[in-house]
Order: structure tokens, then C-alpha cells, then sequence
């Protein structure tokens, strides 16, 4: 880590006594995931970064309140979500398909595989996105290893079966609507 | 048409496992600490609870200053109370008593009162007043009284009101003064002096009659 950082760490570790959980410690435990989750939804890195950013800001406003919150994972992952949801409604992910396609594909591969496996992965993310708003929720949720049906279902406001149900709809209407 | 549908799903997997391991930027953390670190320290919401239980100096003080008032009521309370206390034991009697008498007596111990009895009856108590030397002391003069109102009022009117009102409150001046008034009266009213007695005679003899030639 950089000098900035360690510098940050210091200070997030004075203010520690004060109040609640290590805002540092956190970032380091949950930015990943809270990236990932954003990432999905927004489908470009630089805003994904930003809501990750912006996640932490609203945790730093209520920090006095941090002690009193049993679960954080969820309780995080749902303002990621939230605001995920938000700005995606104005950068529009659609565009941003063919460059997060290829961005998700391994550096690995060879040039010709790796450009046959963006092209599956854009015609998945095209077809997610024709998919009931609640059904592509679940399945892009499901797609963090980190979160449990529970988890998921308390992020959605939604029982357990229903996340399963939603689950195994979103994928069996994924699948018809790749055959089409 | 199987293998169709295991390609599509495999494509599904293989995008979900994509976004599963997508790494975040390189630096991502460090930036996002020090935007935090900009960012003013949030506003902690003012609650009492804090004040009685918190580690921070304004507690601590708050505490203290605290500490402190409730102490000082405390022996203010013990010094009111002692005063009261030394107050009661005084007897009215014994206000111009000399001060040998005020010396309480120390009350006799008998077998019938145990010691476990612990405070002595009112009637020990008197029956040791008025065994000791206060019962013989000599006696004094009562204490000059305070006024009564009336004797108030009419000496705040000896040095406030009109003379001629206050000559009114003594008979003898009183009635000088009611003789003066009444001697102005009569001198006042009094009917006019009687004219000077003439001779008829000389008087018709000297003047001349009307139509008369001198």
C-alpha cells in the first residue's frame, strides 16, 4: 500500500476509539464485494468505483450509529445497491456492454477465443437485461460468492423461497430468451 | 437442441463467474481512504446519556461539575440542619439567662431507663430543667416588647404630620386652641357699636328745618 494510504489508515485507526468499527478495516474487508455488486449493475469500472466511494461517505456519516448495526455485509451491500440503482438509471449499462464484455473476459485466452467469449458474455448481459426487473436483481446478485440466500433476500425485501424462486425463473427465462 | 441449451448455459455461467471475479482498480482502497480522510467529521448527535457515561473531556467535566454541586448542597444541607438542630435546644426562657444556666444538665441514668433506650423522654428532659440551676437562677426583667401597631402608627405621625394636628391630640391645647377660635368668632360677628347718645333738644334747636329761611 502507498504512502496515502498507510497515512489514511493511521488516521481511521485514531479515530477508531470514537466510535464503532474501523472505517478503515472496512474498506479493506468490503470494497471488493461492494464492487462487485456495483459493477454489475452500473457495468463500468470508474462508476462502480464511484458508488463503492460514495458507500463509504454515507458510512462515515453514520458512523456515531455503526455500533448499533448487528450485520454490516447486508446492511452495506443494500446502500451499494441502492445507489448502484440510482446511477444506473443515468449512465445507461446497455452502452457499455462491448467494453465490459471484453473486460470480463480472461487475459488469458487467446485473441480469436477471446473475442468469441465477449461476444457470448455481451449476448448474456443483453439478454439479462430484458429480464423482469426482480428476476435479473436475484441472478446478479447470486453471482456474489460472498452473499447468502439470506443475505440476498434481505437485501431485495424478499423472503428466502422467493429468491430461490426468482433464481430458478430468471435462469430457465435467461436461457429461452438466448435460444430466441 | 441438448447441447444448444448446455452451450447457453455455460455462457450464462461463464458471464456470472465473470462478474464474480471482477478485481477492483488497482489503488481503489488508498483513494477511497483519503477521499474519507477530506471528508469533515460527522456530527455526533448530543445525547445526556453521554454526558453521564462518555470518556470525553466535556463528560468528564460535565461529571465533575456535577460531583461538585450535589457535594456542596450536601453540606449546606448538614450546615442548615446543625443550625436548626442548636436553635430547637435553646429554651425561650433562657434567652437572658446567664450562661451557666443554659448548661444542660446530664441526665440521670436509671435502672428502669436502659441505656438501649438510647434518646431520653420529654419528660426526663423537663424534670432535668427544672431540677438544675435554671429553675433558681434570678430572675430578669422581660424584654422590651416591640410595638403594637397603634403605637407605631402614631409615632410615624409625631414625625410626619402637621403640628396644628398633632396640638389636637392634647386636651389642654385642644381647648386653647377651641377658646381662640371661638374669641375670633365673636370678634368677627360681634354687632356694631352703639352711635354716641345726643340731646333731642339740641339737636332740633340747630338744625334747620327743610323749607326753612336762614
Amino acid at each position: 500500500m502507498d504512502a496515502i494510504g498507510e497515512q489514511s489508515l493511521q488516521w481511521f485507526a485514531a479515530e477508531r476509539d470514537v466510535a464503532g468499527p474501523d472505517l478503515a478495516e472496512l474498506v479493506r474487508d468490503y470494497s471488493g464485494l461492494l464492487y462487485r455488486v456495483a459493477l454489475s449493475l452500473v457495468r463500468n469500472p470508474a462508476e462502480a468505483e464511484d458508488v463503492v466511494q460514495d458507500v463509504f461517505l454515507r458510512v462515515l456519516q453514520r458512523q456515531p450509529e455503526l455500533a448499533a448495526i448487528v450485520d454490516l455485509r447486508p446492511w452495506l451491500v443494500r446502500i451499494a445497491w441502492n445507489l448502484a440503482l440510482d446511477r444506473r438509471r443515468r449512465v445507461r449499462p446497455q452502452q457499455m456492454d462491448e467494453a465490459f464484455a471484453e473486460a470480463l473476459v480472461s487475459a488469458d485466452l487467446p485473441a480469436d477465443e477471446a473475442l468469441e467469449e465477449a461476444g457470448r458474455i455481451r449476448q448474456v448481459l443483453a439478454a439479462m437485461e430484458r429480464l423482469p426487473r426482480r428476476e435479473r436483481e436475484a441472478l446478479l446478485l447470486s453471482a456474489m460468492d460472498e452473499l447468502t440466500s439470506a443475505e440476498i433476500a434481505a437485501v431485495l425485501h424478499r423472503s428466502e423461497s422467493s429468491v430461490r424462486s426468482l433464481l430458478f425463473r430468471a435462469r430457465a427465462h435467461l436461457r429461452q430468451r438466448l435460444e430466441d | 437442441m441438448e447441447n444448444e441449451h448446455r452451450n447457453h448455459d455455460n455462457a450464462i455461467d461463464k458471464t456470472l463467474a465473470a462478474l464474480k471475479s471482477a478485481a477492483p482498480p488497482q489503488g481503489m482502497d488508498a483513494r477511497i481512504l483519503q477521499r474519507l480522510q477530506q471528508q469533515p467529521a460527522p456530527a455526533v448527535p448530543f445525547r445526556w446519556r453521554d454526558l453521564l457515561t462518555g470518556s470525553a473531556l466535556a463528560a468528564v467535566w460535565w461529571r465533575g461539575a456535577l460531583s461538585g454541586a450535589v457535594a456542596a448542597m450536601l453540606l449546606v444541607g448538614a450546615l442548615l440542619l446543625a443550625q436548626h438542630t442548636l436553635r430547637t435546644k435553646q429554651p425561650a426562657v433562657s434567652q437572658h439567662a446567664p450562661a451557666h444556666a443554659l448548661t444542660p444538665v446530664a441526665l440521670p441514668v436509671t435502672a428502669s431507663a436502659p441505656a438501649s433506650a438510647g434518646c431520653p423522654t420529654h419528660a426526663q428532659i423537663h424534670r432535668a430543667w427544672v431540677g438544675s440551676d435554671a429553675s433558681f437562677a434570678p430572675s430578669h426583667p422581660a424584654p422590651i416588647l416591640p410595638l403594637t401597631a397603634e403605637e407605631r402608627a402614631l409615632a410615624r405621625l409625631a414625625r410626619t404630620a402637621d403640628p396644628k394636628l398633632l396640638a389636637a391630640l392634647s386636651p389642654e391645647t385642644q381647648a386653647r386652641v377651641e377658646a381662640q377660635e371661638a374669641d375670633n368668632y365673636n370678634k368677627f360677628f360681634a354687632p356694631p357699636p352703639a352711635p354716641p347718645t345726643t340731646n333731642v333738644n339740641d339737636e332740633n334747636r340747630t338744625a334747620p328745618k327743610e323749607g326753612e329761611q336762614i
